[in-house]
C-alpha cells in the first residue's frame, strides 16, 4: 500500500505543524489536479482543497493505516467536499435559471430535487444492469466508501485488478445515467 | 401528470449525481495513477494554516491532557524553567519573535479579507450592471432550453437590439474540448447570424457578455447555441445544444 506522507500524518497527529505544512506541500499539487479537473472551476477547487486540509488536520487521528493510503483517504475526503460543492452549485444554478420563467422554475423547483435516497436508488438500480464482478467493486465504493485497497481486501483480487473492473463499472454507470438524462428530458 | 413530470426530474437529478459522483472516482483513479499535478495559489496554502492554527491548539492541549500526571508535572517543571530562562535571557528577542508571528499571521488575515472584498465588489458591479439592463425598457428576454444531450442545460439571454449587444447566463452545459467553443446564433428570419462565443457553461449561472454584434441590423426573434470550432464560424456547423425565442 503506497504510504506516502503516512510518516507526516503521525506527527501531524501530535500537533506538529510543520509536518503539517510538509504534508500539505506533498498531496495539494495532485489533490488540486483532481478537484480542478472534477469541478472545472479554479476557485471552487481551491476552496475544496483548503477544505480537505482542514478536516484532514482536524481528523488525523482518525485516519485508519488498514483501510487506506494516506493517498486514499485524502481522496475520500476531497470527493466527499467536491460533491457537497458541486451540490451547492447545482442549487445556485437552479435558482438563477428558474428566476422570472414560472415554467422552468417549476421543472427546477424543489418537487425536482433528488434526495440522497433517489440517487442511492438511482445507483441499486444500475448496480443490476452490471455484471457480478463489476457489480461487486462498485457496491463496496459506492455504499460502504470503501477505497480501492480496502475493496481490493475485502474481495481478496489484486489492487490493479480492482481498479481496472472499477474504471469499466464506472463507464457503464455514466452511460446508464446520461441514458436516464436523456429519457427524463424526452418525458 | 405534474406528479409523474416530478418523479421524472428527480430521477435526472439523481441520474446526474450518481454521474458526478462516478466522474469523480474515476477522476481520483487517473490522478493516483499519473501523478497529474496543479500547483495551488500560494495563498490557499497560507489560508489552510490560517484556519488550521486554532485547532492545533486545542490539539497540543489535548495531547498534553492526555499525558500521565508525573509526565505533566515535568513537563510544566521544564516548561517553566525554559519560559524563566527565555524571560531573562531574552525578553525582548521572545517579545519581537511572538510580534512578528502575529504580524504574519494578520498579514494573511489581511490578504484573505482583501480578496473576499474584491470579490464581493466584482460582484456587487456585476449585479448592477444586470440590474441595468434588466430596467431598460429596449431589452428584450429570451430563453434558453437544452435539446436532447443536454436537457438539463438553461440560458437566459437579455439582448438589447439598438445597442446590438447582450448577456447571456448560462448554466448545465458540459465542458468542451479545448479545440471547441460554444456559439451564440441569432436568427434573423430564417438565417444564423453569429452573435458571439464561449467556451464553458458548466458553473452555476455562468454570466457571458456578448459584444456588440455590428453585423445584426435587425431585432433577431430566437437564439440558439452549437458546438463549434474554437473562436466560432460563420454559419452553424455543430450540434445545437440550446434553442429558444425572445418573449
Amino acid at each position: 500500500m503506497d504510504d506516502t506522507g503516512a510518516d507526516l500524518l503521525a506527527r501531524i497527529v501530535a500537533g506538529d505543524r510543520d509536518a503539517f505544512g510538509a504534508f500539505y506541500d506533498l498531496h495539494a499539487p495532485v489533490l488540486f489536479g483532481f478537484c480542478v479537473r472534477i469541478l472545472r472551476d479554479a476557485r471552487d477547487a481551491e476552496d475544496v482543497l483548503q477544505e480537505t486540509f482542514v478536516q484532514a488536520w482536524r481528523d488525523a487521528r482518525r485516519f485508519d493505516a488498514a483501510r487506506a493510503s494516506v493517498r486514499g483517504w485524502l481522496f475520500t475526503i476531497a470527493r466527499s467536499r467536491a460533491l457537497d460543492r458541486w451540490r451547492s452549485r447545482r442549487s445556485v444554478e437552479k435558482r438563477i435559471t428558474s428566476a422570472d420563467a414560472p415554467d422552468l422554475e417549476r421543472a427546477a423547483g424543489a418537487a425536482g430535487e433528488a434526495s440522497s435516497a433517489d440517487v442511492r436508488d438511482f445507483v441499486e438500480r444500475s448496480l443490476a444492469q452490471l455484471g457480478e464482478n463489476e457489480r461487486a467493486v462498485l457496491r463496496l465504493a459506492y455504499f460502504e466508501g470503501c477505497t480501492q485497497e480496502e475493496i481490493a481486501e475485502r474481495l481478496v483480487e489484486p489492487l490493479g485488478t480492482v481498479k481496472s473492473r472499477t474504471r469499466s463499472a464506472l463507464a457503464k454507470l455514466r452511460t446508464i445515467a446520461a441514458n436516464a438524462q436523456k429519457e427524463a428530458g424526452r418525458g | 401528470m405534474a406528479e409523474g413530470r416530478d418523479r421524472g426530474l428527480r430521477a435526472a437529478r439523481a441520474a446526474e449525481e450518481a454521474a458526478f459522483w462516478a466522474a469523480s472516482l474515476e477522476a481520483e483513479l487517473d490522478a493516483r495513477d499519473t501523478g497529474a499535478r496543479i500547483e495551488p495559489p500560494a495563498e490557499v496554502r497560507g489560508r489552510v494554516l490560517w484556519e488550521t492554527r486554532g485547532a492545533g491548539d486545542e490539539s497540543e492541549a489535548r495531547t498534553a491532557a492526555a499525558a500521565p500526571p508525573d509526565r505533566r508535572l515535568a513537563r510544566m517543571f521544564l516548561a517553566l524553567g525554559v519560559a524563566a530562562s527565555l524571560l531573562l535571557a531574552a525578553t525582548f528577542g521572545a517579545l519581537w519573535v511572538t510580534t512578528r508571528a502575529d504580524l504574519a499571521a494578520t498579514r494573511e488575515n489581511v490578504v484573505r479579507l482583501e480578496r473576499t472584498v474584491k470579490e464581493n465588489e466584482k460582484q456587487v458591479a456585476l449585479a448592477s450592471q444586470e440590474a441595468a439592463w434588466l430596467r431598460d425598457p429596449r431589452v428584450q428576454v429570451a430563453l434558453l432550453k437544452g435539446l436532447e444531450g443536454t436537457s438539463t442545460a438553461r440560458a437566459k439571454l437579455l439582448w438589447n437590439p439598438v445597442t446590438k449587444q447582450g448577456i447571456l447566463w448560462a448554466s448545465g452545459l458540459p465542458p468542451l474540448p479545448l479545440e471547441k467553443s460554444y456559439e451564440l446564433w441569432a436568427f434573423v428570419g430564417d438565417q444564423p447570424v453569429p452573435a458571439g462565443t464561449f467556451d464553458s457553461a458548466s458553473g452555476a449561472g455562468t454570466v457571458i457578455p456578448i459584444s456588440r454584434q455590428e453585423t445584426l441590423d435587425d431585432a433577431p426573434v430566437k437564439f440558439a447555441v452549437s458546438v463549434e470550432p474554437k473562436g466560432g464560424v460563420p454559419k452553424p456547423t455543430g450540434a445545437i445544444v440550446l434553442v429558444g425565442e425572445r418573449f
